[in-house]
């Protein structure tokens, strides 16, 4: 997708999304048959999306399936890449990706730059707190930033299960003048960093170079050490003495869905024209604008699994039109995960317990 | 907006209102605990007191003033029988009944006689616990452990209630950790006998307080007890579990499972499926004797049909609680994921029930997430359905119930507990045993006495010299 998509204007971006749906409910009606006899027994086939709203009627898998059964679209998995979740708590959600899918995640990948407004003359590095994918071969978080090494420069800083602090710190002072710094990893693995900067006595100044930091997950076992989003930004700011707090961003995104959204100034994550989100009550209705519902997407980028997914999140929506940030897209608020894990009784049960990945 | 509500705490049968600092506890129903945390003062205080002040006292005082305490408690018009009532239901998220239902079954039992009964149950003899009563050649006697911490869970009400009068029968002193899930009615309860008498040694016997999981005074408390009772789930039983010195007593309930098995074939299948709902419904399914599936043999259709019947009657006698967003989205991403795995779902149109039909052994693809869903598994025989019990196994209900004494070896043998007639899994009757224990047992240390030579009983020398001869002096 060449040009800025979040530009497009809203009719168009809803005859895109209708058609882009259509065609990929048909695909994958035809070509997945754990899905398709779902949908059978759903009593919902490719002619009952007539309109935008019968979107919204697309029978969801639900996370949960992707950690017990293996999903993909086609004759075989033969040739895919196998990627997973990070399964910090419990079970790992194993989805394939065919090339032409992964394609068209590093595609989306590169909106982000847009979405973070990143303009710049000079060279572009990510400086990734994650694993090689050569040293990591399956998690998704290594993955995607092998995907888009292609594309940019990136260097990768944890080997070994160690964070490579030292290396990092020298690399980052001496790209400064150099190309434009991104530093991306988990908030627990930045918050780390800080920590060794401090204790090091060490400074670094991403100011001259327009450096940008962007966090990607949540804080998985960390949840001792989670600290208020805003509160974390104006840390990092000072820390690498930022422009100032939009050049601190977050990517959403999980191993179930092909692509990842950036946050807008606002703090919103928009939704591309080829994506549908929306939040469900639990009862299998559309909340209101607004108000906290299940997220629930159906992502047409990828072809190798059905990304038609109700998630383990509570976020809330806002319709085209509705972002102060000027992006015409639809948006969304992050709110919580749903809480699953039940300690309050003698009753026994099989808690899958379910990270927000990436 | 939430309602924040205060309550106290209970230090040597001490109410303490304010200690000036506390905990709060934020519930999904939209309400606020604010206890008072314990000070470094109180936490002294508790763990200095002399815990053999019940052992003179004999078991009819105990009995007498327990009696009382169940009387008061049991009315309705008691002031902090109603409280207790309206706020255990409004943080719980369960019906009002669930509570009115349990307070008035802990206050049966607290009557002389049960309790009489209780003891002899798990003792055998209530004299044990006041006198040495001669057995064999000793003299035998149940003297209190000390001091017993229970760290409770509160999805059954009943159950922390029953383990408080149980301690105390045993003439321990109680300190009850309430649980973040119900922090009222154990602790109501336990005003009651500061409402009766705040003098009264028994009432001094009792602490009643909260603390944060594994603190600093957990290890304290844990360390200081001379038995350490513990409910709940895996994770949290095995970080208490870690703590236990040597020489402190640990006694585990839970994390155990239910199931039913039925033959569908015979008997009167409606009066079953009423009984199979009843206990599916009862505390929500949260508690370790609530069936969370049924194997049937039969005709299965016409079983989920006759149970769907009874799971939207039961509404009526047993209305279905508040439910969270959480524990909504957690039953509706359930039923899509059983869904998926082609499993039949039964439902009413709410989330209110939940019956699926997979096959048996098919459940570990897909989570159970209790709230009144009822796995049916169709089995050939009854006998199939015996190897899924195992060693998390704790009640099994069976119907045709002439069955159920003939099955008890074979689900024993695999790890259940209990074996009950269909409809009476919440409903332990007298003489029951917990867990695969005697629970009283664990909360006494049986003393002997035992008789000089003089006493030949059947096993000694009849003559006592030839016994000394043979025992002293043999090779002399």
């Amino acid at each position: 997708m060449k040009g800025n998509v979040f530009e497009i204007p809203i009719e168009d971006q809803k005859n895109m999304i209708f058609e882009a749906v259509k065609e990929s409910f048909a695909y994958q009606y035809e070509n997945c048959k754990d899905y398709r006899r779902y949908c059978d027994a759903s009593f919902f086939v490719p002619d009952d999306i007539k309109s935008v709203a019968d979107i919204k009627k697309i029978p969801l898998v639900t996370t949960d399936v992707f950690k017990t059964r293996d999903i993909y679209t086609g004759k075989s998995s033969e040739g895919m890449n196998r990627c997973l979740s990070s399964g910090t708590q419990g079970t790992r959600s194993v989805i394939y990706r065919d090339q032409s899918t992964l394609n068209k995640f590093i595609d989306s990948a590169l909106l982000l730059m847009q979405m973070f407004n990143i303009h710049t003359d000079k060279s572009i590095k990510i400086f990734a707190l994650t694993p090689t994918k050569e040293e990591n071969n399956d998690l998704w978080i290594a993955n995607t930033f092998s995907f888009v090494s292609g594309v940019f420069d990136v260097g990768f800083y944890v080997k070994k299960g160690e964070v490579l602090f030292h290396h990092l710190y020298n690399d980052l002072q001496d790209s400064v003048y150099s190309c434009l710094p991104v530093l991306v990893g988990p908030p627990v693995i930045l918050l780390k960093f800080m920590e060794y900067l401090d204790e090091n006595r060490k400074n670094l100044d991403l100011y001259e170079s327009d450096g940008f930091v962007v966090t990607a997950g949540g804080w998985k076992k960390a949840n001792d050490q989670v600290v208020e989003r805003e509160i974390f930004v104006e840390q990092i700011v000072q820390k690498f003495n930022l422009k100032d707090q939009y050049h601190v961003r977050d990517i959403f995104n999980m191993v179930e869905m092909n692509t990842p959204l950036g946050n807008c100034s606002e703090g919103r994550y928009h939704i591309p024209p080829w994506m549908s989100m929306f939040a469900m009550s639990p009862e299998g209705k559309e909340v209101p604008e607004g108000e906290e519902g299940i997220m629930c997407f159906i992502d047409t980028s990828a072809t190798s699994y059905p990304a038609y997914v109700m998630t383990d999140d509570f976020v809330k929506m806002y319709g085209y039109g509705k972002c102060k940030c000027g992006c015409a897209a639809p948006s969304f608020e992050y709110s919580r995960r749903i809480n699953k894990v039940e300690d309050r009784g003698c009753a026994k049960k099989i808690d899958i317990e379910i990270e927000k990945e990436m | 907006m939430c309602e924040i509500i205060n309550i106290p705490i209970i230090v040597n049968g001490r109410k303490i209102e304010d200690t000036g600092i506390f905990h709060e506890i934020q519930y999904d129903t939209g309400v606020i605990l604010k206890i008072p945390k314990l000070t470094s003062d109180l936490e002294q205080e508790i763990l200095d007191k002399n815990y053999t002040d019940l052992a003179d006292i004999p078991i009819d005082d105990i009995t007498i003033f327990l009696n009382e305490v169940g009387e008061k408690w049991a009315d309705t018009k008691f002031e902090l029988h109603q409280q207790a009532v309206e706020l255990a239901s409004k943080i719980t998220g369960y019906n009002k009944h669930i509570f009115e239902e349990d307070f008035q079954r802990i206050a049966r039992t607290m009557r002389r006689q049960k309790l009489y009964d209780l003891i002899d149950g798990d003792l055998g003899n209530y004299l044990y616990l006041d006198e040495w009563i001669p057995s064999q050649s000793v003299y035998v006697k149940a003297k209190p452990k000390g001091v017993v911490t229970h760290i409770m869970v509160g999805n059954v009400p009943l159950a922390g209630l029953f383990t408080i009068v149980r301690s105390i029968l045993c003439k321990n002193r109680t300190i009850a950790k309430l649980p973040s899930r119900d922090l009222v009615s154990c602790l109501y309860f336990a005003l009651t006998f500061l409402a009766v008498d705040s003098d009264n040694p028994i009432t001094k016997s009792l602490s009643v307080v909260y603390w944060s999981a594994q603190s600093d005074f957990e290890k304290k408390i844990i360390a200081h007890s001379n038995v350490v009772c513990a409910w709940g789930q895996g994770k949290s039983i095995g970080s208490i579990k870690k703590e236990i010195p040597y020489g402190v007593d640990f006694v585990e309930f839970g994390p155990k499972e239910s199931f039913h098995i039925i033959d569908a074939d015979y008997g009167d299948i409606d009066d079953v499926c009423m009984r199979v709902a009843y206990d599916v419904c009862v505390y929500e399914q949260e508690a370790c004797f609530s069936a969370q599936r049924v194997f049937v043999k039969g005709n299965v259709d016409v079983f989920t049909e006759c149970l769907s019947k009874w799971m939207v009657n039961i509404k009526k006698r047993l209305p279905v609680g508040i439910r969270s967003q959480d524990k909504k989205a957690e039953i509706k991403k359930n039923r899509m994921n059983a869904k998926f795995s082609g499993f039949k779902v039964i439902d009413d149109g709410t989330l209110d029930w939940s019956i699926i039909v997979t096959e048996p052994g098919e459940w570990d693809i897909i989570h159970h997430p209790l709230a009144r869903t009822i796995y049916v598994h169709p089995v050939d025989k009854l006998e199939e359905a015996i190897e899924y019990a195992n060693k998390e196994t704790q009640s099994v209900g069976v119907s045709p119930w002439a069955k159920g004494m003939e099955m008890a070896d074979r689900l024993a043998d695999r790890g259940a507990l209990r074996v009950v007639e269909v409809g009476l899994m919440s409903r332990p009757r007298p003489g029951f045993t917990h867990d695969g224990m005697k629970s009283m047992n664990n909360l006494v240390r049986w003393i002997s006495v035992e008789r000089g030579l003089d006493y030949k009983g059947k096993h000694r020398a009849t003559s006592k010299s030839d016994f000394e001869e043979g025992l002293f002096k043999k090779g002399m």
